[in-house]
């Protein structure tokens, strides 16, 4: 019964909506074609306008996709950061222990799950132009993870992060994070 | 090539991979290349087969653990061999996958420290 009304109701709504736009159309010529304007003068118009339409719609969306992006990149140096704390918290308390170090491991595998996912969005939206950028983002973090994770701190035997190591981290630390934020350049220039 | 061996890492090794040697601690890359990579490699290659690794259910490769076991045998036995009969699986992620593939194209050649 119900539907039965609706359905009643849309279809003289559409009829009247009908007539009223019959009416207008008929008494209310907002717009004439002036018989001495030449069609190719015509043409013109509506082809710089569909133009400018197009270009501004790319525009919007490499726009949109940049800042996209570089807000990802955003959340990868908050990812990195959570490496490093790691090692700053244990130079605090005097003592690394093997969750820490698993902690450490954890907190590689969310920045490269991170990584992976700006690799891909970004093959997709500029497949050529994000190869090379792409490549020394990742090597930058390949050498970081390498420095954190390929020596004495992945011992069983490392219990303790000393003056020199913690030092060491922070400057690889902060080459990492540059290196994130030279790219949030390069994507800003794409 | 058809699949003729397989590990799963984190079934058939660990899920909390360790450091490069076995004087380094437990699970080491050391420890993997020498207990199950090497023998299974061997196998894969005298049969003309594949090598299927899946990298996936970690926490995380580190480093040291890559380079002592996957950066090991790409020296011992050339990349292109290591390529030819190895395949990877990595969902979890292809920056795993990407990491683990630099090693072996560019191993880094490292002195066992003497103990």
């Amino acid at each position: 019964m119900k539907n039965w009304f609706f359905t009643t109701v849309t279809y003289v709504g559409i009829l009247i909506a009908g007539i009223v736009i019959g009416c207008i159309w008929n008494n209310v010529p907002f717009f004439t074609l002036d018989p001495q304007i030449n069609i190719a003068d015509l043409v013109n118009l509506f082809v710089t306008i569909f133009i400018a339409v197009v270009v501004a719609k790319i525009f919007q969306y490499s726009l949109a996709i940049k800042t996209y992006m570089i807000e990802e990149l955003g959340e990868l140096v908050d990812l990195v950061k959570l490496t490093h704390k790691v090692i700053a918290d244990a130079y605090s308390a005097g003592s690394f222990s093997s969750t820490d170090r698993d902690k450490l491991m954890f907190a590689f595998h969310s920045v490269e799950l991170k990584l992976g996912s700006i690799e891909t969005q970004m093959s997709a939206a500029f497949p050529k132009r994000s190869i090379p950028i792409m490549q020394s983002l990742m090597s930058s973090y390949l050498d970081y993870k390498n420095h954190l994770t390929g020596g004495e701190i992945m011992f069983s035997s490392f219990t303790q992060v000393s003056n020199t190591c913690y030092r060491d981290c922070s400057t690889q630390h902060s080459k990492i994070e540059t290196a994130i934020k030279t790219t949030l350049q390069k994507v800003h220039k794409l | 090539m058809e699949i003729v061996e397989k590990i799963v890492i984190a079934k058939d090794f660990t899920d909390a991979l360790g450091a490069r040697y076995r004087t380094d601690g437990p699970w080491s890359g050391e420890q993997f290349l020498e207990d199950i990579l090497q023998n299974k490699f061997d196998k894969a290659v005298q049969t003309g087969g594949i090598l299927f690794i899946d990298l996936d259910g970690v926490f995380g490769y580190p480093s040291s653990f890559v380079s002592g076991s996957f950066g090991k045998l790409s020296l011992d036995k050339g990349a292109d061999l290591l390529l030819k009969h190895i395949q990877f699986k990595s969902d979890d992620s292809p920056v795993r996958l990407y990491e683990v593939m630099f090693e072996i194209k560019n191993p880094k050649k490292k002195e066992k420290p003497v103990v």
